[in-house]
């Protein structure tokens, strides 16, 4: 243990510093108390204190003062020595701070005794720091596992309450789109017969009423197809909040990822030969089982290939599309990486890509329900997907599943949570 | 002898486009906006092929289905929904339906050729009893 001892007297100080050493301890030796202060204020770690009380400039009480109103971490034991033997010196050396007080001359027997009870004091408030350290620690994990927490559930709650919603104004819009739709369809069969009349008429028509016929022979295939094109794009929309809005039970099985790479790629195939993309299957042989379904899992792939194609594509005669899939596993999970070298996504937009309905593609084009559809899907699995930047440009986006039980093969489950 | 359809679904608008719809292409069309409705035309006058939808207050489309099933069973409803559970869709095909087809029906196609298929099949039929008849001494 490293001990201070501070006294003026050299020779007491030379005595002292022998026994300390004898006993084991490491002095570390001062004559006055403004060096003992320093010392004490640069080495944290020295935890016990011989000091004279009286001493010139910096007496032996200024100085446990001092070190008592600093804010001194770790702890320090001090034994002040004086030759002043009166009760109340020793109340004002307890009260200025001294844990100890011991009368000159000094017997080193006694001085051995008291170091070492004071030796087994700082030993138990060193351990009484270390487990307030661990327990401010514990506590800080448990407000940061909280808050976590927390903020899944209000994830979890948001979605639940817009899975709901979704459901409602995905059927409230269903019945006025089905009959615009119907019409319009119907319309567009009518028109041949409609035109065939009008043209007929026209020619029995002054000049100057025909214009007006004409116009309309030319612009109601156009406002009918316009009728065509917006119900076209909000049954999209219907359709991604019906898969949204997820009621299904679900059935969860053992399933191969590898395969369900295969099946997505064929899905795809068209669009990504179109691209003359480059795939590349590093796809783990040993990989086990995922628990889940693979009919959802493939809409995920799917969702993501077309994403990354999408990507890729904005950057056509620049570099050559490549797309990278992996498959890995640890002992609890099952790992997959889809991996581009498209345009890639801007980091603050990162956090937004989730959102539904957040696209940054033209109108019509997207209607920015994939990504977090898929994420509704991955959370049904209770897996987790990511997305970041690939190092070389492009995305990558990580899918972790739980890995498949192996004995239990056949287990449903509410899909909806 | 041009069919007789039945159409059923609680939204008027839709009731209306599918009834023009089936008019034009010549189809005698009758309309009904619950299943109960429905039971009240299927039991005074015969129909040759009934559209329905499954959300319907009093008596709904499965419920339809299943009256049917007991007492029209040569019928193959056409049902038209705008969610199917996987549920719903079992019983669908349980209780003898032809189809069923999302709204918003964004192609009329495919419910024509549901129309075309039941067509054929009770044309096929009727030849079948024809003959029947025609064997008889
Ligand atoms: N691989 C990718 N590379 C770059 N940006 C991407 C990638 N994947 C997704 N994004 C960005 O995230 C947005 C949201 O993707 P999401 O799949 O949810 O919707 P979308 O593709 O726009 O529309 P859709 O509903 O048709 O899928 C995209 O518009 C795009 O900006
Ligand atoms: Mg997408």
């Amino acid at each position: 243990m490293k001990v201070l001892v501070a006294e003026d007297d050299r020779v007491s100080l030379k005595v002292l510093e022998r026994f300390l050493e004898k006993w084991g301890h490491q002095p570390l030796t001062c004559e006055n108390g403004l060096d003992a202060w320093n010392l004490v204020s640069e080495q944290k770690d020295i935890e016990m204190g011989l000091v004279d009380w009286m001493m010139p400039g910096l007496d032996g009480l200024e100085l446990v003062r001092r070190i008592r109103s600093s804010e001194r971490s770790t702890p320090f034991h001090v034994i002040l020595i004086t030759a002043k033997s009166e009760k109340k010196d020793m109340l004002t050396a307890f009260e200025a701070g001294a844990d100890d007080f011991l009368v000159k001359p000094v017997d080193p027997m006694e001085l051995n005794s008291r170091i070492k009870v004071g030796s087994r004091l700082v030993e138990s408030q060193k351990q009484l720091y270390l487990k307030n350290v661990a327990l401010t620690k514990a506590v800080t994990e448990m407000e940061d596992l909280a808050e976590q927490r927390a903020r899944m559930l209000l994830h979890a709650d948001r979605l639940a309450s817009l899975g709901v919603l979704t459901a409602g104004i995905a059927h409230e819009i269903n019945n006025p789109t089905t009959f615009i739709s119907g019409n319009a369809q119907t319309l567009e069969r009518c028109w041949p017969l409609v035109e065939r009349t009008l043209k007929s008429k026209a020619e029995s028509t002054p000049e100057r009423d025909r214009r007006k016929i004409d116009l309309v022979l030319t612009e109601i295939p156009k406002m009918l197809s316009g009728i065509r094109n917006g119900v076209e794009r909000i049954s999209a929309i219907i359709n991604g909040l019906k898969t949204y809005s997820r009621k299904d039970r679900e059935h969860f099985e053992p399933v191969d990822l590898n395969q369900c790479v295969h099946r997505a790629l064929i899905l795809c195939g068209n669009r990504l030969n179109h691209l003359e993309a480059e795939v590349v299957l590093e796809l783990d042989t040993d990989l086990p089982n995922t628990r889940g379904n693979a009919q959802k899992l493939e809409q995920v792939l799917v969702n993501l290939i077309v994403n990354a194609a999408d990507a890729m594509e904005e950057l056509t005669g620049r570099v050559r599309p490549r797309l990278v899939f992996r498959t890995s596993f640890d002992p609890m999970h099952t790992e997959l990486t889809v991996t581009d070298n498209g345009v890639g996504i801007p980091p603050e937009k990162l956090p937004d890509i989730w959102n539904p309905f957040f696209t940054s593609k033209d109108v019509g084009k997207g209607t920015g329900l994939g990504l977090s559809i898929s994420q509704g899907i991955i959370e049904d699995h209770k897996g987790t997907i990511t997305a970041e930047n690939a190092a070389k440009g492009g995305t990558r986006f990580t899918i972790r599943l739980p890995k498949a039980v192996p004995d239990s093969t056949d287990d449903r489950e509410a899909g909806a949570s | 002898m041009s069919l007789i359809l039945l159409i059923v679904d609680d939204e008027e608008m839709i009731r209306d486009m599918l009834s023009r719809h089936f008019s034009l292409l010549d189809y005698d069309v009758m309309t009904a906006a619950n299943g109960r409705e429905a039971v009240r035309i299927l039991e005074t006058q015969r129909i040759d092929v009934v559209i329905t939808d499954v959300m319907m207050p009093d008596m709904n489309g499965i419920e339809l289905l299943r009256y049917i099933k007991e007492h029209n069973p040569t019928l193959r409803p056409i049902v038209i929904t705008g969610y199917v559970t996987l549920d719903n869709a079992l019983s669908c095909l349980r209780l003898g339906a032809e189809t069923f087809i999302f709204k918003p029906l964004q192609d009329l196609a495919e419910l024509e050729n549901a129309v075309n298929r039941i067509e054929e099949r009770l044309k096929n039929w009727q030849r079948k009893l024809r003959e029947l008849r025609g064997m008889k001494p």
